[in-house]
């Protein structure tokens, strides 16, 4: 999902859910900050690199692609953005073990591991509860897409073709250029190179399928390479709708504390006032829905959205004493991130699969392994 | 069900047409190779008219291969094509089958021999991918009749 709902609609259902205004804001901003937090910038706060939730890409190009590196780069796109929907599904035909693995990581939506993820957001920082609302938005969005480099199920066939709102067909093309941006007229996107090699950073989540996924208007038919040759039809506009109301459900679950998070439920009553809104923006053929979501926004809670600022939090941690940097926002966001990923690895792991490497019960065997994640040990004791 | 079949054996005929199209240009490169590797045994009067012949045979085969290989894909891209192209596929798995027979004997007769069973097996694959060209749009054909009746008892 693009930056308008990851923020601005996001700051909606947080309003919509019960939290006040400074509340929603911190939410929003924690589920932006997903798609901007990566090692480069944690470099300059001198946060922990572990803690990245997105790679620039000029990182992905310097990434390493031997086995090591395909972990970290699953570890971070697997966690955060891509989700498995189902760590033990078996594909329709026989295969290798090593395609199976692949294939259990493909992203969905209401998974396992989705509950998971709100739960560990339950009684913690309205961060936390920000990453949980990024995770759970992009089930929607990039479902059929997996958080790992893979050519066989990643490089959809090239037969995309958009359905129109009056039900006709267009036929979508694909180009290479880093500077021009979408043509919606002749449904003319940009989409990554193709690469023959199977764990090429070009196979990586929707990179063939350029942002089509993250357009809230569009639907598309596709040839997913995981399918056996059947279509796969997605239906943005309903996808990010039943996004937005579940994250609206997850919210009021989360702000109450209570009892345990249901799979496959969303609170369609709390936008009964503004369905009408919410239909015309996820509807309406444009790159950036930001203005819309922010009009709604304000007038949900009355009061002004301050855009996006990324600088926002630094000083604060900069400054802050080495002590005191886990209290800050960005200290908390770090916390939460370290979490989410410490327990979708751990997952995948206990399952059987390797590709987000390896990963320690350290509740039952003591700590090892990467230092970072010792502040988990920290939070959990407090 | 039928849909799938549909869309796997598309990108089957799109895949073989790209291949089809790529042993077209090997075709002329083989030709044309063989005129200049051969050209000291052939006699100077002659070779212009030689050179003229190869050149203008070995046009036409890769003509030929881009024109399936082409329809193909275009079949493939769910574009309606008349069958001409799957005769002249026919036609064409013949010719090499006759050129394969030809090197065979070569084999055992000249002194290029290893040359020669290179191109047995380069001739045997394009030959292969002709044949599963024809199969697969036999097969597009009848699945697509078999959608359109399917469709007209729905209505």
């Amino acid at each position: 999902m693009n930056a308008d709902f990851h923020y601005y609609a996001t700051y909606c259902a947080a309003i919509l859910a019960g939290y006040s205004h400074i509340e929603s804001l911190e939410i929003s901003y924690s589920d932006r900050f997903v798609d901007l937090c990566n090692r480069t910038f944690l470099d300059i706060i001198k946060g922990e690199p572990a803690a990245a939730t997105t790679q620039l890409k000029l990182e992905l190009m310097d990434a390493r692609t031997d086995i090591p590196g395909l972990q970290d780069i699953t570890r971070i796109w697997a966690s955060f953005h891509f989700l498995p929907k189902d760590l033990y599904a078996e594909p329709v035909k026989r295969c290798s073990r090593r395609y199976k693995n692949k294939y259990r990581l493909i992203c969905g939506t209401n998974g396992e591991l989705l509950k998971n993820t709100v739960m560990l957001a339950k009684n913690k920082s309205l961060q936390a509860v920000g990453i949980a609302m990024h995770v759970l938005s992009d089930t929607w969005a990039h479902s059929g897409f997996a958080g790992t480099p893979s050519l066989v199920i990643n490089n959809p066939y090239n037969r995309f073709v958009e359905i129109m709102p009056d039900g006709s067909e267009r036929r979508i093309n694909f180009r290479h250029s880093a500077t021009q941006t979408d043509d919606l007229e002749n449904s003319i996107f940009t989409n990554s190179l193709y690469s023959g090699s199977e764990n090429s950073i070009m196979n990586l989540g929707h990179g063939r399928a350029g942002h089509l996924p993250d357009y809230c208007f569009i639907r598309y038919r596709y040839l997913p390479a995981w399918g056996n040759f059947e279509d796969a039809v997605k239906d943005n506009p309903s996808d990010y709708k039943h996004a937005f109301c579940q994250m609206i459900y997850a919210m009021k679950y989360l702000r109450s504390g209570q009892g345990e998070f249901e799979l496959e439920r969303c609170d369609f009553e709390a936008i009964a006032d503004i369905e009408a809104d919410v239909d015309r923006i996820l509807t309406t053929r444009q790159l950036d829905s930001s203005r819309d979501w922010e009009a709604l926004g304000e007038k949900l809670s009355g009061q002004k959205i301050e855009p996006f600022d990324i600088e926002k939090y630094q000083a604060e941690y900069i400054n802050a004493a080495k002590e005191n940097k886990d209290s800050t926002f960005l200290g908390r966001f770090i916390i939460a991130s370290l979490a989410q990923k410490s327990m979708v690895t751990n997952k995948i792991y206990n399952s059987g699969n390797k590709l987000a490497g390896y990963s320690v019960d350290y509740g039952k065997r003591g700590f090892r392994g990467i230092k970072a994640y010792k502040k988990l040990l920290k939070e959990g004791e407090n | 069900m039928v849909k799938a079949k549909e869309n796997k054996t598309e990108v089957n005929l799109i895949t073989i047409g790209t291949g089809v199209i790529f042993f077209g240009l090997w075709t002329f490169i083989k030709f044309m190779l063989s005129y200049f590797l051969a050209d000291d045994r052939i006699n100077n009067n002659d070779s212009g008219v030689i050179y003229v012949f190869t050149f203008v045979f070995a046009l036409f085969l890769a003509f030929l291969h881009c024109y399936i290989g082409l329809s193909a894909r275009a079949e493939g891209n769910g574009k309606k094509k008349s069958p001409v192209y799957i005769v002249v596929a026919g036609i064409l798995v013949f010719l090499i089958n006759l050129f394969i027979v030809i090197e065979i004997f070569l084999i055992f007769t000249s002194e290029f021999t290893f040359s020669l069973i290179i191109s047995v097996i380069i001739d045997t694959t394009s030959m292969v991918f002709l044949v599963e060209l024809i199969v697969n749009s036999i097969k597009i054909r009848q699945i697509r009749k078999q959608s359109a009746r399917e469709e007209s008892y729905e209505r």
